[in-house]
């Protein structure tokens, strides 16, 4: 491969408690998020997209495709919440999918993750893939609480960058696809210094989504 | 950016990058040279992208040194002089930058990393040729039995874009004096730096900075390999031994807009060469 990517991985929660309103809101926000990559000549050109999910078990719905062949999948809500298969499953992508920098190829630029959940784990494996993610730190990740529902404090264990939508309509679950967007379009540049460990800089979360301190 | 110095002709050029061009945002790239009787220098540096104002990094980093490294450079020319080696000099300039950078950024009240940037630099003085790097980019020097060295490893993160050091942040003053290395400027007949708009897609230069040579020097596809999704820009040669140096600095901006997949940063590169008249 010639060209650098950015990876961006949309990691979901389709558990039993997202049947209804906020499955479809999830992926008619993933078909908004696509559309508005399409039009933006810098985006088309180096974002990747992968759709994971996990409820019983963990899957990779749409491997690290380009914008431009990006096809939505279809969701569908159903049964537990089985957050540490997604982690691993998130872990595995990297290792597989990832192109890091060596001395004959520059890699990918750092991977974007937004992990979306409205719940608990109802799984006892996930601290364990939560540490990997903290420890090993191979993104910059971004957990959303959709709700007041969601375990701020798990989402916590695996970023310190966790935002809260305050609730799961629809007009919230736009306005996050919408922050999603523009949060890509942004990290394309370039991302800064590694040696403090300075994160990305995100754009202000649109109102009704809120920073978790 | 030309001028003519003796042995030596140095140009330079730089444009801003698609990114920023399509955002109506401004160039972070700067690159800078001055000369003097007995030498010159010729800086090049890339604003950090997240540094709020990194363009005035850059254009102060290379202003700065170029104007330091001329003033003692100069002054160590007449008569009554405490000498002083490149090493010292570099030194004394890079303090300079850094000292300077953390001042403008403390008096307007900003942190010292909105001003972050990265710092490449060639000078050549009464005979001896010295180098420092500070971040990404890249510096070639060919000798005059026609090899390429890269004075510097590549500075790479696990991912693109990851560097490990700017000015003026804490450690960053050591990291460039560190950098400084010195030869005899007999041994080499040609000098490059580029930010790593150029280093990125031209990645690694130790296998393709041969091919970009040959295109500056030919305007032609080169017998050394090019890299992969590389679409030259509709220019013929850059460097020739005939052509005025304002007009081999037009050519090297006009090849800045060459095209390649995905590398929209801004890009600029600075090349000295002897004269053979």
């Amino acid at each position: 491969m010639s060209m650098r990517r950015l990876p961006v991985y949309i990691l979901a929660d389709v558990s039993g408690s997202m049947q209804g309103t906020p499955i479809e809101s999830v992926k008619s926000g993933i078909r908004q998020l696509h559309r508005d990559l399409l039009g933006d000549p810098q985006a088309i050109e180096s974002a990747y997209l992968s759709i994971l999910t996990f409820a019983n078990q963990a899957q990779q719905l749409v491997p690290l495709t380009e914008v431009a062949l990006f096809d939505p999948p279809e969701l569908t809500a159903n049964g537990n919440t089985n957050f540490g298969d997604g982690l691993r499953l998130l872990l595995d992508c990297f290792d597989r999918e990832l192109i890091r920098t060596t001395a004959e190829q520059k890699g990918d630029w750092r991977p974007l993750v937004f992990i979306l959940s409205d719940g608990a784990p109802t799984d006892v494996d996930w601290p364990l893939f939560a540490q990997q993610l903290r420890e090993r730190r191979p993104a910059n990740i971004i957990a959303v609480a959709c709700g007041d529902q969601a375990d701020v404090t798990v989402l916590k264990q695996v970023t310190e960058l966790v935002i809260q939508m305050q609730d799961m309509t629809p007009d919230a679950f736009k306005a996050f696809f919408r922050f999603v967007s523009a949060s890509v379009k942004q990290t394309s540049a370039k991302v800064g210094a590694i040696a403090d460990g300075q994160g990305i800089t995100l754009p202000p979360p649109p109102p009704g989504i809120t920073i978790v301190p | 950016m030309a001028f003519d110095q003796a042995a030596w002709r140095v140009i330079g050029a730089t444009r801003r990058g698609r990114l920023h061009a399509h955002r109506g945002e401004h160039r972070e790239d700067a690159v800078q040279g001055a000369q003097w009787s007995d030498g010159w220098c010729v800086a090049v540096a890339d604003g950090a992208g997240s540094s709020a104002w990194s363009r005035i990094g850059s254009a102060m980093a290379t202003s700065l040194l170029v104007e330091s490294v001329r003033d003692a450079c100069a002054a160590s020319s007449v008569q009554e002089r405490v000498p002083l080696g490149l090493r010292d000099i570099l030194e004394r300039a890079l303090t300079r930058v850094v000292n300077a950078m953390r001042i403008l950024a403390d008096e307007v009240g900003e942190p010292w990393r909105a001003f972050r940037t990265t710092l490449l630099a060639v000078l050549v003085h009464e005979g001896q040729l010295a180098t420092l790097q500070i971040g990404d980019g890249a510096i070639m020097l060919r000798s005059v039995h026609g090899t390429l060295e890269h004075p510097y490893a590549p500075a790479v993160g696990e991912y693109s874009g990851e560097v490990a050091h700017f000015l003026p942040d804490d450690g960053a003053l050591e990291v460039g004096v560190a950098s400084i290395r010195e030869d005899d400027a007999a041994t080499y007949d040609l000098a490059v730096l580029c930010t790593d708009g150029i280093e990125d897609p031209w990645y690694p230069l130790a296998r393709h900075g041969a091919a970009l040579i040959d295109e500056w020097m030919t305007g032609a596809a080169s017998e050394h390999p090019s890299p992969a999704g590389y679409v030259r820009a509709d220019i013929g040669e850059v460097i020739t031994a005939t052509a005025p140096n304002a007009s081999c600095a037009d050519a090297l901006a006009t090849w800045l807009t060459f095209e390649k997949r995905g590398e929209n940063d801004d890009r600029t590169a600075a090349i000295a060469w002897r004269r053979r008249d």
